[in-house]
């Protein structure tokens, strides 16, 4: 592609058929090369934490539910982990068990989403309704286990709220193999496709160096030769011999491979540890907590979410989120420099943005972080 | 009489455009719309409202309509039933080539970067389909000693790699398949026809349903050595079937990657042909 003199600045959303969530990139473009990358997060910022810092322990794990909905319950998980954490409080078997396959399902519909929007971004629009189709099995299974397809509020404070009875535990085993069925033939099929290959080898290359520099997590850091989970540093729940899957390719290619091969990983998992422990489901829960505070880590179908919080008293007084999409955000710059414009979309699609999760504002003022009130927000958009 | 293959084309063009989604959908494991849908959507363009962005000049006005009117022109030329069109096949070759620079050219007159993207894709492409086009048109030459349409139709052409070379080829033009780059929805929104709404939408998706439906019948009448009306329709379904297909496994190439592989692979596999025609 023959450089250009002059460059055009393209704005890539906020609203853009390819992007499924608001973001605003802009894209300094000579010819069909990129130049540089402006990232303007902030379009889905709904002051999370300032509202969960104002209601109770147990209103504030439903609104914590609701930051995603595709990751909906890592983050009701690692709020009841923090917050039992700090109140000193330890969960029966059962319900640990319950959270763990309640999450592996959640990583299985999460990967095939994104695997399914990937292959829509390259034009493949087949391949996208067969991983909708499949991912339809999951969805099936929450609607009965909970009632619901997304925001399933299997958690409580202290424990679960639904139980997996015996049929429900058949239905699970059916879906599980029919899924692990479809993951081989995704495997022989999807990923061994020459256009495919054409269209994402090579392209959005984040070396190993820079994923450990910018503290990349998740399935994207582990297509680049990084072995981090937290699965497997920092066990919780159940998992007690994860072996987290790497892939050296640091291209767009390997992080299709590794969240295909955990899509495989996760289905097997539930499958396994489907026995469970005949124990009650929850643990009383007193909500007025001594002074204390406390750091949840879990492993979200995108990586690390690290829940930090400070309690005293019915009424937590702070919560900090820190989502794996945020992390993310700095690998935008390095991965999209140089690329080609019709490669966008992939790219993006790529690291498994999940912006509704990562709008968080923080001001540093000398070192000294403060929090803003909604008049100062007005104040400070307007004059920019 | 032979006037009637205006209204005909145009019908059977949105006919194919509609089956073509129907058995589209279906080979994604959906429902997907009724047949007729093209031509609710042309209705329903009608109706719309147009909406001009800031900064264009005559010439947005201009070019759908050229676009559209180009496209009818080589109805007239295609071997279909009452039309005898007796000249020479290089009419063909430049009408068509006149209907994807008009639509270049539409891109290109809206003051918009994502047409202006659309339409140097579409340019590109162009020439990449030009090449394997104009080789299987001169093996077809070559084979029945003459230049004109009508002979191309009542000869016996065994040319299988021919035949394939201008399947794709025809792909490209039509930017399905493969070859759907200018109007990659998830790259550049709407490409060419980003700015255009209502009834200059309309004859934009009227020149695609008619173009179409020339490319097929063209494919059919050339190779598939059709003898009566209703076989020659059957046929064209067959041809149809066979894009759609191809369009259903696979991906969206890149630009410089699918006139890479049009330039690269598919001419040299049509040369072949030409090859074996010029020995015998």
């Amino acid at each position: 592609m023959r450089d250009i003199d002059y460059t055009y600045k393209i704005p890539f959303g906020p609203q853009h058929p390819a992007l499924k969530e608001i973001i605003h990139l802009r894209f300094e473009v000579s010819g069909e090369q990129i130049i540089s990358v402006d990232l303007r997060p902030g379009y889905m910022h709904r002051g999370i934490e300032e509202a969960l810092s104002r209601r109770p322990f147990n209103k504030g794990l439903y609104l914590s539910e609701r930051i995603c909905g595709i990751c909906s319950h890592a983050h009701a998980q690692t709020f009841c982990q923090a917050v039992e954490k700090a109140a000193k409080v330890e969960i029966p078997e059962r319900a640990k068990y319950i959270r763990s396959i309640v999450a592996e399902l959640e990583r299985l519909h999460s990967h095939m989403l994104l695997l399914g929007v990937m292959a829509h971004e390259i034009g493949f629009d087949t391949v996208f309704h067969y991983f909708w189709r499949d991912r339809e099995y999951v969805m099936d299974l929450f609607e009965m286990l909970t009632g619901n397809r997304v925001n399933y509020s299997v958690n409580c404070l202290g424990g679960v709220r639904f139980d997996i009875t015996d049929e429900i535990k058949k239905e699970i085993e059916n879906a599980m193999e029919r899924i692990m069925e479809r993951a081989e033939y995704y495997e022989k099929s999807f990923i061994k496709d020459a256009t495919i290959k054409k269209r994402t080898k090579k392209i959005g290359y984040l070396s190993k160096n820079s994923a450990e520099e910018l503290s990349i997590v998740g399935p994207n850091a582990r297509a680049s030769g990084v072995k981090y989970d937290i699965r497997e540093t920092k066990p919780y729940l159940i998992y007690d011999n994860h072996k987290p899957i790497v892939d050296n390719g640091c291209d767009v290619y390997a992080r299709m491979k590794v969240r295909l091969k955990e899509v495989r990983q996760s289905a097997k998992f539930v499958l396994d540890n489907l026995d469970l422990p005949e124990t009650r489901l929850k643990t009383p829960f007193s909500l007025n907590i001594k002074p204390n505070e406390a750091v949840g880590r879990t492993e979200a179908p995108r990586g690390e979410l690290f829940y930090y919080v400070k309690a005293n008293g019915q009424v937590p007084e702070r919560i900090k989120v820190r989502t794996p999409t945020f992390a993310a955000y700095h690998m935008f710059s390095p991965v999209l420099k140089g690329q080609y414009v019709a490669d966008i979309p992939i790219i993006v699609a790529s690291t498994d943005p999940c912006i509704a999760c990562a709008d968080r504002i923080i001001l540093v003022e000398n070192g000294k972080e403060k929090i803003v009130t909604k008049e100062e927000l007005c104040q400070y958009s307007s004059s920019r | 009489m032979s006037i009637l293959i205006i209204p005909l084309g145009i019908f059977l063009g949105l006919i194919y455009a509609g089956i073509d989604r129907k058995l589209t959908a279906r080979m994604q494991n959906r429902i997907g719309p009724p047949v007729w849908q093209p031509i609710y959507d042309i209705v329903k363009l009608w109706i719309k409202e147009e909406v001009s962005p800031k900064g264009v000049g005559p010439l947005y006005y201009l070019f759908p309509i050229l676009t559209f009117m180009s496209a009818v022109l080589v109805l007239l030329v295609i071997p279909f039933g009452p039309v005898h069109f007796s000249g020479d096949v290089f009419l063909l070759i430049y009408l068509l080539v006149m209907v994807s620079t008009f639509m270049a050219l539409s891109g290109f007159a809206t003051n918009n970067y994502f047409g202006f993207i659309g339409a140097w894709r579409t340019i590109v492409q162009l020439v990449g389909t030009e090449l394997p086009f104009i080789i299987v048109i001169i093996t077809l030459i070559l084979q029945t000693d003459s230049l004109s349409i009508m002979d191309f139709t009542k000869a016996y052409n065994i040319l299988p790699f021919a035949f394939i070379a201008f399947i794709i080829s025809n792909q490209a033009k039509l930017n399905r398949g493969p070859f759907h780059i200018p109007d990659a929805e998830t790259e550049i929104i709407a490409g060419i026809e980003t700015e255009y709404s209502g009834r200059r939408l309309m004859l934009l998706y009227l020149t695609h349903a008619i173009e179409l439906f020339v490319l097929v019948s063209i494919t059919a009448a050339f190779f598939l050595m059709p003898l009566t009306v209703l076989d020659f329709l059957v046929k064209s379904l067959v041809v149809l079937f066979i894009m759609i297909c191809m369009r259903v496994v696979v991906a969206r190439l890149r630009i410089d990657q699918s006139f890479k592989f049009l330039w690269f692979y598919i001419a040299p596999l049509a040369l072949i042909d030409l090859i074996r025609v010029v020995l015998l």
